[in-house]
């Protein structure tokens, strides 16, 4: 097990040094600057010079690249000129942030889906079941932020039940802080809700097509059992949708961020790429590559735990 | 700062609308527009109830534009936004605005400086500097903090040189030769030539304490901000939010408040729904179309006429418009009163010369001529040699503040240059890539597929009209982004900057901008009108016709 996980990262190394290359070369050929926003607002262009010296952003890119990554070599992500902050905090506090979103989105997204799909699979064709689709449905093609926009002008605007933004109010507190958590989860998990919803249906009216489902049957075990059975022998292809959904969702939603004004990963993004702040895109990119690429390794690993087929295929 | 944001319009009109006319049939006290009700007000006195006045305390809560929360330095970042809620909170400078009124246009006052005389080289500026005044850390501002923050600014060789606040700065100490303290209470500043300027340069020169710079050093001082201003820094989260408290030494008196609180909020949408909601009692530019609402609903609607304008900046370079007959057409061309009490509910107003009407800058000789008349732009264009109209590709930022709403006013826009025969194609750009392009030039080849561009200039300063000036222009200079050259405003500007009378200085001013109105290197479109609305709990503000607040004598009831 240990030595397929290790061959799994190593694997993944090439990838990740591929994704910081090309963030590093689109970020270089985007028109703007990145000292645009750093100068004066009449600055001359000696000025611009000068700071771009000062700043080791003269150097050809080729030589910028390879500075970086002996930096990154080193555990140095640098200094944000943007956010005259070290990189590293700047993308640790973004992530921690994005971390509770998505963790709340995934609960909420899993939890939801996984119930509605089964309770569709099991209802195969009613009226319960179709409602079911639409609402998948819904959830798969309302855009995020169209939602956001909504539960904002409902809870926030209208009802004045939960704030609209930020994650913290006046006082704080743990309460303060859920309230201001629920409507950006709801957000971010609608796309979740529907994906697993429909994979979790497809793949239990799937499984309860096979024969082994008739002996089960047959040798008189009831509905439970049957269905915890059925579950199990349906759970990879979840399983696979889940660990793909919650990496997605580590990757930060710049859209559902932006609305709510919460600080995660996505948000900085954006931000940064705004400003043409290539290290903290740079650091911040990376740092969902190797979420995704984890999480993926983290399903696999659960994947190979629960079913035996795999585990002897390993 | 951010002067952008990816959803300002795709939110609030595109989804808020649809959303709200589709599902939200029951909420539509919030969501319905209402076009045809009053408007929420033109450019009227602004200020907070008067009977209001006697009070204090309170937690004042402001939803900023910025996307974040800009950095405490010297100056902050984040654009003007970053020096109005930040800057000018935790510092002074040696000169500050007079922007606890509302009634003139803020010019350079006593700060830190409480006086301050020329000598008869006009070269020589010497200072007298307020006594008694404290830093937030106790510590005493005197000539040498002055002297360590313009060495910080401008030495390289200085210990601590910072060289983002110096690139920051340059264009603000860029004239300034050498400066000495002359006792711990004056300090002699001498400028490179005659340049009665100085003092609006010396506003965005902020003084921070040099105990504190020398402690936490060039890259942590930004956690440790230490000013001598009206406010101080209790607590600030990158991305999340800053919370200040009053001096209770400022040499102008404590301010009222208990609290301010600072949140990035890019996203109008965003801001209106936490205004309603009350997770803030201040929100700067709410959309437009949510105004007349929230009239009905109590709020302040604060609009009021300052020097800050939308134009389109236009490509000198080349054909159409290095022919000022051609520029001139579409002056006429622009229905600007449509654009302000249709599109944006009275939240600007007509700009028909780079200042606005009544400002000492504004040529009353020239007036308000360009009036729309799309009959004489046609007629213009003839004349010009362009009786087919022509094509012209026009770059704009897609947020950002301080730009206002530019995608519907580019559609507008592009709307009327339609109908005298000129075709154009709206070029979206980041905020960046604008200021990018405004650094350049038109003239330099990569910039050269542009014919005009958006922008929102601040036009407060005699130096922001620079712009204008000969030797503005790229590489030589910054930022004459069109190339216009004219001779007669170059020599107005050269007799202005040493003028050391003001009046005769604004005169010398306003004949120059009546030259550039009639050459017409940019085509007037609106003036800003600063538009921010506050809970009807927050107490004694006066807007200023200004960019830059004073929260000295503002409070909040509970």
């Amino acid at each position: 097990m240990l030595a397929v996980i290790g061959k799994r990262l190593a694997m993944a190394v090439p990838s990740l040094f591929g994704v910081s290359i090309v963030i590093f070369l689109l970020l270089n050929v985007l028109p703007g600057d990145p000292l645009a926003g750093l100068l004066a607002p009449d600055a001359t262009p000696a000025d611009r010079a000068a700071l771009a010296k000062q700043l080791g952003l003269d150097a050809p890119l080729p030589v910028q690249y390879v500075t970086w990554l002996t930096k990154l070599a080193h555990g140095d992500l640098g200094q944000s000129f943007s956010r005259q902050r070290p990189v590293a905090e700047l993308v640790g506090t973004a992530f921690t942030n994005t971390l509770v979103l998505a963790l709340a989105a995934a609960a909420l997204g899993l939890t939801i889906g996984m119930t509605m799909g089964i309770i569709a699979a099991l209802r195969t064709g009613s009226p319960v079941d179709q409602l079911i689709s639409i609402l998948s449905m819904m959830g798969l093609s309302v855009p995020s932020y169209w939602l956001a926009v909504l539960l904002i002008i409902i809870f926030s605007a209208t009802l004045r039940w939960l704030p609209s933004a930020g994650m913290h109010g006046i006082n704080g507190g743990t309460i303060d802080f859920l309230k201001h958590l629920i409507m950006p989860a709801i957000a971010t998990s609608a796309v979740t809700v529907g994906m697993v919803a429909k994979t979790t249906r497809a793949s239990l009216i799937e499984t309860f097509g096979h024969d082994f489902v008739l002996t089960l049957r047959a040798k008189g075990l009831s509905g439970w059992r049957v269905l915890e059975h059925v579950v199990k022998n349906a759970a990879p292809p979840i399983m696979t949708m889940a660990g793909l959904q919650v990496g997605y969702l580590l990757g930060g939603s710049v859209l559902v961020e932006t609305i709510f004004s919460w600080p995660g990963l996505g948000q900085l993004i954006f931000q940064s790429i705004q400003s043409r702040d290539l290290r903290v895109t740079q650091a911040a990119v990376l740092v969902i590559a190797v979420t995704f690429v984890l999480t993926n390794l983290a399903v696999d690993i659960l994947q190979t735990l629960v079913n035996p087929q795999l585990r002897r295929a390993g | 700062m951010n002067r952008r944001t990816l959803l300002q319009f795709t939110v609030q009109g595109a989804i808020l609308a649809p959303a709200a006319s589709l599902l939200m049939a029951a909420c539509s006290s919030v969501a319905s527009p209402a076009p045809t009700a009053a408007p929420a007000t033109g450019a009227s006195p602004a200020a907070s109830p008067a009977a209001a006045l006697n009070g204090t305390g309170g937690t004042l809560v402001i939803g900023m534009t910025a996307g974040n929360i800009p950095y405490p330095n010297t100056p902050p970042n984040e654009g003007a936004e970053g020096s109005r809620f930040v800057g000018y909170n935790i510092y002074d400078a040696l000169t500050r605005l007079n922007v606890e009124q509302g009634n003139t246009t803020p010019v350079p006052s006593p700060g830190l400086a409480e006086s301050w005389k020329t000598a008869s080289d006009n070269l020589t500026w010497t200072f007298q500097l307020r006594k008694g005044v404290k830093f937030h850390d106790g510590t005493d501002f005197n000539a040498d903090a002055v002297v360590f923050q313009l060495n910080r600014l401008t030495k390289k060789d200085f210990a601590f040189f910072d060289p983002l606040q110096a690139a920051a700065t340059a264009s603000f100490t860029m004239m300034i030769d050498t400066y000495q303290a002359v006792d711990p209470q004056s300090i002699q500043i001498k400028t490179k030539s005659p340049y009665s300027f100085l003092l609006w340069d010396l506003l965005l020169v902020m003084i921070p304490s040099p105990t504190a710079v020398q402690k936490y050093g060039t890259k942590d001082y930004v956690n440790h901000p230490i000013g001598t201003g009206p406010f101080f820094v209790t607590k600030y989260v990158d991305g999340q939010i800053m919370e200040l408290a009053p001096n209770p030494t400022y040499w102008r008196g404590k301010a009222k408040l208990d609290k301010m609180i600072l949140r990035p909020m890019p996203d109008p949408a965003s801001r209106l729904a936490a205004l309603q909601s009350g997770d803030i009692n201040w929100a700067e530019v709410p959309p437009p179309d949510s105004l007349a609402q929230l009239k009905t609903q109590g709020y302040n609607i604060l609009l009021k006429t300052y020097p800050h304008s939308i134009v389109l900046d236009y490509n000198l370079s080349k054909p159409p418009f290095n022919n000022v007959k051609a520029r001139v057409a579409l002056q006429y061309a622009i229905d600007r009163n449509r654009m302000c009490n249709d599109l944006l509910d009275k939240a600007c107003s007509p700009a028909y010369q780079w200042m606005y009407t009544g400002h000492p800058w504004y040529d009353p000789t020239v007036g308000d001529k360009y009036q729309y008349n799309p009959a004489k732009a046609k007629q213009l264009l003839t004349e010009a040699g362009y009786p087919n109209g022509f094509k012209i590709n026009v770059a704009y930022p897609t947020g950002g503040s301080g730009n206002m709403w530019p995608g519907p006013m580019m559609e507008l826009v592009q709307s009327n240059f339609k109908d005298v025969g000129v075709t154009m194609t709206m070029a979206p750009l980041e905020w960046n890539d604008i200021l990018t392009i405004y650094r350049a030039g038109f003239a330099t080849p990569e910039n050269q597929k542009y014919d005009a561009m958006y922008f929102s200039p601040n036009t407060s300063t005699p130096p922001s009209l620079l712009g204008f000036a000969t030797s503005r222009i790229q590489p030589n200079g910054c930022c004459n982004v069109t190339g216009y050259s004219n001779p007669k405003v170059d020599a107005l500007f050269q007799k202005a900057e040493s003028e050391f009378d003001t009046k005769k200085q604004d005169a010398l001013l306003q004949q120059a901008m009546g030259l550039v109105t009639d050459d017409s290197p940019v085509a007037f479109v609106v003036h800003d009108l600063n538009l921010r609305v506050l809970s009807p709990k927050v107490n004694g503000f006066i807007q200023p016709m200004s960019w830059y607040c004073d929260f000295l004598n503002v409070w909040v009831s509970k």
